[in-house]
């Protein structure tokens, strides 16, 4: 069982670094804030006790796809602009959106079950690997055929055109 | 006490903020940030209620792991987006989505 | 059976078949008159038939003794035994009597020579061919009208000549006015034939049979009641109407003059237009059971006889003119017929005899046109004048056949036409005084519009065109033999000792007619004294020249000069008729298809356009717009399945 406070601090990383990747005008620093997002979430799964999927996050996440993500930024800016908007009109639809679709979710949410809830198993390591191995092996294997496959698309796709 | 209500109001919020990063952001990376957003809200959902709460009628255990797949995949779609997105600076030299409306009726 | 009246039924079939072999064959046959030989020759084989089949029966009547009209069958749908059809029984077959075998013979006869004329008449037309088989399905039609046995039979060749009429008159499509005067022709007589039909139809619910034979055994007082009685004649008569040219219907046969001379003469004197006097005679026994239809024909007859000759006078083309003298014509055959029956004899001579003077009248116009044939109209009378020395046989024929017509003494037309005037005299109609009056009035106006022609045409002052010449003999000969039976056919028919007379004795006793009287001196003088009357009006006025030729403007004569010209104002009358009633009706039908049918359509086609533009700008190319969409409608569904109750995500 995690301590509210310790919980309060970790939504709070997320939430806020989440609120800022979707404003800031510096895409870069949107970047940023996104990694400092995964941390959050990381520490949430630890939390959960699910200690291995929390180092997946840091090691995939953060470590991988939010590297991605940067080289892509760095990439396709000509130059850090501060005079292009960086929102387009949609905001107003949007906002509304959101919000009804947010407060929709809480009354779903609202079904469950008020009191106290125990949890189901400390340390998932053990059961995760049991899982992961027998029950769902398959999947397992073909999300490298996956990968595989999008590895050679993102080649096709981002190959630079050949002068013959 | 934290109880699944917690985790739930969390990544309900998380995905909306995501969703709202994805429809209003020019950029197509930025877009791109965004969907991770989502992605993460929707693991930290999995994984509070397969944490909290026992279901005879799944897998065992089937919410732990499925974040894991849930990673891989935005692994794979995080590069084909990049490379697309590489395309599209290339044809264009910006990557605004307002501009890529050529199917426009 | 004798043999000719077996093979009686060759006599229709026979001209089919060459008119089957000329369009089949002989059409392709480059530049030979073979076609020409085909139609001559099976059409003379036909009228060998018709000539023996009407001797025979001449020695049958002679013998004596009880007689029969001979009637051969053969059964052509029978459905008196098949399951879910109505008991119909149809036969076609020939009819034997004097009426029918007297007039195939002069059909076969007059279309025989007329054939002949042809060959040189139509030489030098590129339609050579096509115009012999035309002809020859003219004549097998005609004679399959008269020699059938049945009304349905006669209506199939009563069509059929109509058909073929369209096709002759309009022989030269490629002229707007013969093509327009085709479509008239056939249009008008389709009027006519309404009426015809209904009558048939009527009479067959009534009767059940349609057979000649069966039908005049038939009581007919006692079937045809109320209205019946004197509508179901009337009506086969709006098709005689139609086909005689009858007023009102008599608007066609001018107009038909823009066909060839051969056809004029042929379908519009001789034969197709003597078809609605044939019709009314072969069905006399309906006619003579109700007097005011008798009446009705008698009328309409002697009105049409008189209109016609009025509007004959101040004719300048020469087919017209002779054509208003048909129409004039036959509306004394049908004033005969009207008188009652003892008019009926009368009448079918009259046909015979106008047959041969008016074939041989418009065989001579276009003799005389000949010469004339490359000018816009080689039929006006202005060009002629003074022909009488250039053309002495046609002269001379055409002479004999004026003096017929118009009634000079021992010619053919004294002894028919006299008989019609004494038969409307001595009639039991209530207004057959004033029939008579009227019936030698316009015998003077024949006299004088006939006599006019010939002095035009072949006397005055020579003209300048010395080149007129006298026809190749292959259009003189049939000119001569016509004569012959213009000249001395009347013979048959001599009062006191009517050969013809006693021909249709048979009907004369099925009608209850006393015997005919001894030679009828009033009726003859008369009859010579408009003759003289007329010759002499003609002469002062077109004699030597035209003397009074500025008469025609003064005030007092110019009114009815116009009024003639201009038909009576009939066609006027009649298209606006037409007018009001079918170019009206086919112009709100065109607008209702134009724009409320079409214009259905076009609105699908431009509401679709329409709303497809508007839709469009729904179609911005914009991801995130898209995106927009996609979760409003997720929105959507959530407030349905939360508010939805339980069975919005129970199943």
């Amino acid at each position: 069982m995690i301590h509210p406070v310790a919980f309060y601090a970790l939504a709070a990383v997320v939430i806020l670094c989440a609120l800022l990747v979707v404003s800031v005008r510096n895409i870069f620093h949107a970047g940023l804030f996104l990694i400092g997002t995964f941390l959050g979430v990381a520490g949430l799964y630890v939390s959960l006790q699910n200690f291995f999927l929390a180092a997946v996050q840091l090691l995939v996440y953060s470590g991988a796809i939010a590297v991605l993500i940067l080289f892509g930024i760095m990439m396709t800016q000509r130059y850090w602009s501060e005079k292009q908007p960086s929102h387009n009109r949609l905001g107003i639809v949007a906002l509304p959106l959101c919000g009804g679709l947010f407060w929709l979710l809480i009354q779903a949410y609202s079904h469950l079950p008020q009191t106290q809830i125990v949890p189901v198993m400390e340390n998932m390591i053990h059961g995760m690997g049991v899982v992961l191995m027998q029950v769902y092996v398959v999947p397992f294997e073909i999300i490298s055929v996956v990968l595989l496959a999008a590895m050679i698309g993102a080649i096709a796709i981002g190959k630079e055109k050949e002068e013959s | 006490m934290i109880t699944v209500w917690h985790y739930a109001i969390l990544s309900a919020l998380l995905f909306v903020i995501g969703l709202y990063g994805a429809l209003t952001r020019r950029n197509a990376i930025s877009v791109l940030m965004s969907v991770e957003l989502m992605f993460n809200a929707a693991n930290i959902n999995f994984v509070a209620f397969s944490y909290y709460f026992k279901n005879e009628n799944v897998a065992f255990l089937a919410g732990q792991v499925f974040p894991l797949f849930v990673i891989a995949i935005a692994a794979s779609e995080v590069t084909v987006g990049l490379a697309l997105a590489l395309a599209l600076y290339r044809n264009r030299s910006v990557v605004n989505l307002d501009s890529a409306d050529i199917l426009r009726g | 059976m004798n043999v000719f009246f077996k093979f009686a039924f060759l006599v229709p079939l026979l001209p089919l078949i060459a008119f089957l072999l000329i369009v089949g064959i002989t059409r392709h046959v480059k530049g030979s008159r073979v076609s020409a030989g085909v139609s001559v020759g099976f059409n003379a084989i036909s009228f060998f038939i018709a000539s023996g089949i009407l001797l025979r029966l001449i020695a049958l009547l002679h013998a004596g003794g009880a007689w029969h009209p001979i009637e051969l069958t053969t059964t052509w749908m029978d459905f008196q035994n098949v399951a879910n059809f109505p008991p119909l029984h149809l036969e076609a077959g020939v009819l034997i009597d004097p009426l029918s075998s007297i007039m195939a013979f002069m059909v076969t006869l007059v279309s025989t020579l007329i054939m002949i004329y042809s060959i040189g008449y139509m030489a030098d037309d590129p339609g050579f061919s096509l115009f012999f088989s035309y002809l020859s399905l003219f004549v097998s039609a005609m004679l399959l009208l008269i020699l059938s046995n049945s009304f349905l039979l006669t209506f199939i060749g009563w069509e059929l000549v109509g058909v073929c009429s369209y096709l002759l008159i309009g022989f030269w499509y490629k002229k707007p006015s013969a093509a327009r005067a085709a479509i008239k022709a056939f249009v008008v007589t389709r009027t006519g034939d309404v009426g015809f039909l209904i009558g048939i139809v009527t009479l067959y619910w009534v009767a059940g049979t349609l057979n000649f034979k069966e039908l005049a055994s038939l009581d007919l007082h006692s079937l045809l009641i109320g209205w019946m009685s004197w509508g179901v004649p009337l009506l086969i008569f709006c098709g005689a109407v139609g086909k005689s040219a009858q007023f009102p219907l008599h608007i066609w046969l001018p107009d038909a003059m823009e066909g060839p001379t051969p056809v004029s003469a042929l379908i519009h004197a001789a034969t197709m237009v003597a078809a609605g006097v044939y019709l009314v005679a072969r069905s006399y026994f309906l006619f003579v059971q109700s007097p005011t239809a008798l009446l009705v024909v008698a009328w309409i007859g002697c009105f049409t006889a008189f209109m016609a000759a009025t509007m004959a006078i101040v004719q300048w083309d020469s087919k017209r003119s002779l054509a208003y003298s048909t129409v004039s014509q036959l509306g004394y055959m049908m004033l005969a017929l009207g008188a009652g029956p003892i008019g009926f004899v009368a009448g079918i001579f009259h046909l015979l005899t106008h047959a041969f003077f008016k074939a041989l009248l418009f065989l001579g116009a276009g003799s005389v046109s000949h010469p004339f044939h490359e000018k816009e109209n080689p039929f006006d009378m202005h060009h002629y004048g003074g022909l009488a020395k250039s053309m002495p046989l046609t002269h001379i024929t055409f002479l004999v056949a004026t003096l017929a017509i118009t009634g000079c003494p021992l010619l053919a037309g004294f002894f028919s036409k006299d008989e019609i005037l004494g038969a409307a005299f001595h009639s039991p109609l209530p207004t057959h005084l004033t029939l008579w009056g009227v019936a030698v009035f316009t015998a003077l106006l024949t006299s004088i519009y006939m006599f006019r022609m010939y002095f035009l045409i072949f006397h005055g002052g020579k003209k300048s065109d010395s080149h007129a010449h006298e026809s190749p003999m292959v259009m003189v000969a049939p000119l001569l033999v016509l004569a012959v039976f213009a000249a001395f056919g009347g013979w048959f028919g001599f009062p006191g000792h009517s050969w013809i007379a006693h021909f249709f004795e048979p009907y004369r006793m099925a009608y209850h007619v006393a015997e005919p009287a001894g030679a009828d001196w009033f009726g003859m003088s008369v009859g010579t004294a408009v003759f003289l009357g007329g010759l002499g009006i003609a002469w002062v006025l077109y004699g030597q020249g035209m003397p009074y030729a500025k008469l025609a403007d003064h005030p007092v004569i110019q009114p009815f000069r116009i009024f003639f010209l201009r038909k009576w104002f009939m066609d006027d009358f009649w298209n606006g008729l037409l007018q009001v009633f079918a170019y009206r009706l086919a112009a709100a039908a065109s607008w209702i298809d134009t724009n409320l049918i079409d214009g259905s359509v076009r609105t699908v086609g431009v509401v679709t356009g329409w709303v497809g533009e508007r839709i469009r700008v729904v179609q911005t190319g914009q991801v995130q717009q898209y995106a927009i969409v996609i979760f409003s409608a997720v929105l959507l569904l959530l407030i349905y399945f939360q508010y939805g109750g339980t069975r919005a995500w129970m199943p």
